[in-house]
């Protein structure tokens, strides 16, 4: 048994996984069981029907149930080879039927334990391992530490199932039997008095019906058993672990390999270091390029992609006209009459009442204004502007903004520095005075988030035009010489210290009750 | 491509989520469990509406059928797409790409149980479900929605203690990952199934005296701890 054989992902799940796990092998793979399973059931159903006497024929299909351990047996055969993508032929799986009867406990199985719930979980240890004996008991007892509730629900699951099946094929007949004789013969079920002679064919019924609901179910259930067991032993061996070692393994085996023999021809060239890593890398790239996929695999390039856009776009589905028609009444206008009169006398009828409550309505409401003219006055009343709770920052984008920090005369203090030579404090001095303006005084809801183009927007709506002009000449030379380290000509700075006086003048009492307080 | 019942759908970042479909068995026992459920409230609807005489009796055939249509609805809407049935057994119902169930698609599922349960008891929602690939019934097929297993937490990982120690060639992704797995399931397995499986990875344990303590050290530098 090569474990890197097998088709099925070998991965920690859960039991319900695995048990779907089980349901989703056989919908895989039921074209290799169907043929030996149903021809086994058919050399079996056959004989049962023709050599029981008359009057047991109902029980045919309780019989055919008391078998199915020996379906059971056949599928695993077929399920196990599968696993590792071994087809099982016709011939191959009815020459192992004699060894499948004689060494798998199917005397014990058909006997004292038909009636274990946990039949398909245990099922691969009797035939597979083939273990007996002491050496069983204690594998069942590894094995029904985890998974054996699991396999019981299983079974009663799949009993559920079955019955489904049954009584959906009563019932699809009964849908389209018109001659009631289903109905009655079901009835005859529940009153016990079957007549043999007249409802031998129904009763044929009933056993085809239950042995289709066996050949339906009983591989998804064998193979959900079975994948149950996988799962409980990749628990307990970490097969899952050991796929993966096997293939990291022969992975590095082959990397030695090929490294070794750029490692000769090295030493033949007598090239060194770079060019063993560039030739090396391709190894790497092409392991890890197969390996990768937690990305989407399919990748189209923008040409493809058109293409299939182009292609969808162009199916029926979008594309399709469609004629429909709807039935109109003939004399529309007549019926249409016929209302009108009968409704004339009701439209009068409401007309009238809605008027009066319409009035009366109009007096309650005056009555109500008067009495409660007070608030709806209140309610007339201008608003009052709402305060604004945005907190000013303190600094932005690391200049200091309180207005304590700034000198009284920034204008002039600003020109000082600028002919000490220190441009960039004396930019940064009108730029944080204009800026306290802005915040204190214009009451702009500058944050601490917003950057200086920011302001400037924030500013342009509310800000007089010249105010804006001097602010936006401002901030320009400022970015020029914070951020690209540019420091302006005198012409270009010139104008901002005899312009700042004009820009502060708006509100410059303002800003002296201010300072004072 | 091995076999799995999982189906994969990418998010617009190009993450691929992995999701699990539940079958036949899991939903059948989810089903019943809520079936239970439901005939117990009918029952107690029934009994205590009985005292009201004929008017209980309507009402109590009103109540029955809401309770009937749409407790499925108002559990996967209200509650992750899980009814007190499906919570038991830890599978959820949600959209093709396991988005949350819609509104609309709870509704169209759940009415056309109608469609289901035809013939009798489920018989073509079961063939539908063991037919199509994720285990859907019309009702699933028709609303583009799907039943899931929630993931649940692995119990036997541990906290991994070895010496962190590198690895002397570099590791893919689920070779790592399945160095790491080895470490947590340091205690599921016997001592000599792990030197077994250690011997496994050839030339990574060459010349090492305990293979498997060597593969945990690595484990341990893989997950970033400090020597």
């Amino acid at each position: 048994m090569k474990l890197t054989d097998l088709n099925i992902q070998v991965r920690q799940r859960s039991a319900w996984e695995a048990i779907d796990l089980g349901f989703a092998f056989v919908q895989q793979h039921w074209k290799a069981l169907i043929l030996p399973y149903a021809l086994l059931m058919l050399m079996l159903a056959l004989p049962i029907w023709l050599l029981l006497p008359e009057a047991y024929l109902p029980i045919a299909g309780l019989v055919v149930w008391w078998f199915k351990p020996l379906f059971d047996r056949l599928l695993l055969y077929i399920l196990s080879r599968q696993l590792f993508n071994e087809t099982t032929s016709l011939a191959e799986a009815f020459s192992a039927l004699p060894q499948l009867i004689r060494q798998t406990g199917l005397l014990s199985g058909l006997t004292y334990r038909r009636f274990s719930l946990s039949r398909s979980y245990v099922l691969p240890i009797w035939q597979l391992e083939g273990l007996r004996g002491k050496p069983l008991k204690e594998r069942k007892e590894l094995m029904y530490l985890q998974g054996h509730s699991n396999a019981i629900w299983l079974t009663l699951g799949c009993i559920h199932l079955e019955f489904i099946v049954v009584l959906s094929l009563y019932a699809l007949i009964l849908m389209l039997d018109p001659t009631g004789a289903a109905w009655e013969h079901i009835k005859s079920l529940f009153r016990g008095d079957l007549d043999i002679d007249t409802q031998y064919w129904r009763m044929l019924m009933d056993f085809v019906f239950y042995l289709l609901a066996v050949l339906v179910l009983e591989p998804f259930y064998v193979a959900a058993g079975f994948m149950l067991y996988i799962n409980r032993r990749t628990q307990l061996e970490a097969w899952d672990i050991e796929i993966a070692f096997r293939n990291l393994g022969g992975r590095l085996n082959q990397l030695a390999k090929t490294s070794s023999s750029v490692l000769s021809s090295l030493l033949i060239t007598l090239v060194i270091g770079s060019l063993y890593l560039s030739t090396n890398t391709p190894v790497y790239a092409q392991y890890y390029e197969s390996q990768h996929e937690f990305l989407a695999e399919e990748r189209l390039t923008p040409e493809q992609a058109a293409a299939k856009i182009q292609e969808v776009m162009a199916l029926d589905e979008l594309n399709k006209r469609i004629k429909v028609k709807t039935w109109v009444a003939k004399n529309q206008q007549e019926s249409k009459q016929s209302n009108d009169r009968i409704s004339d006398e009701f439209i009068q009828l409401f007309a009238s009442i809605f008027k009066g409550l319409l009035w009366v309505a109009v007096i309650v409401a005056v009555i109500l204004a008067i009495i409660y003219r007070q608030k709806i006055l209140a309610y007339l009343s201008p608003l009052r502007k709402q305060t604004n709770i945005i907190t000013t920052p303190e600094v932005l984008f690391g200049l200091d903004i309180r207005p304590e920090s700034l000198p009284d005369d920034i204008a002039g203090t600003a020109h000082q520095l600028w002919q000490a030579g220190k441009t960039r404090e004396a930019l940064s001095l009108l730029y944080r005075g204009a800026l306290v303006i802005l915040t204190h005084e214009e009451g702009l809801a500058i944050q601490a988030s917003h950057t200086e183009g920011d302001i400037l927007k924030l500013a342009k709506p509310t800000t007089v035009a010249e105010r804006y002009t001097y602010l936006r000449t401002l901030t320009k030379l400022w970015q020029t010489i914070a951020y690209a380290h540019r420091s302006p000509s005198f012409q270009e700075i010139e104008p901002l210290f005899t312009g700042w006086n004009q820009f502060q003048t708006p509100r410059l009492d303002a800003n002296a009750v201010e300072v004072r307080t | 491509m091995r076999l799995d019942t999982t189906y994969t759908v990418n998010t617009p970042e190009g993450i691929a989520l992995e999701l699990s479909p539940a079958g036949p068995v899991p939903r059948t026992l989810a089903w019943l469990v809520d079936l239970m459920i439901r005939a117990g409230v009918s029952l107690l609807i029934l009994i205590l509406l009985a005292f009201l005489g004929s008017l209980g009796m309507g009402l109590a055939m009103i109540l029955i059928f809401l309770l009937e249509w749409f407790y499925p609805v108002w559990f996967e809407l209200r509650y992750q797409g899980q009814t007190p049935g499906k919570r038991l057994l830890n599978i959820y119902v949600a959209q093709l790409d396991a988005s949350p169930i819609s509104p609309a698609a709870s509704v169209v599922r759940n009415l056309l149980r109608v469609v289901d349960f035809l013939p009798f008891f489920y018989g073509f929602g079961l063939a539908s479900t063991l037919l199509t690939k994720r285990f859907q019934r019309l009702g699933d097929l028709a609303a583009n929605t799907v039943v899931l297993h929630k993931s649940l937490p692995v119990l036997s990982q541990r906290e991994i203690l070895a010496n962190p120690e590198p690895a002397n060639v570099s590791l893919s992704l689920p070779e790592q990952q399945a160095l790491i797995l080895f470490a947590q399931r340091e205690a599921t397995l016997t001592i000599e199934r792990q030197q077994e499986l250690a011997q496994f990875t050839e030339s990574l344990v060459k010349n090492k005296k305990d293979p498997a303590a060597h593969l945990r050290s690595i484990a341990s530098w893989l997950i970033g701890k400090q020597a």
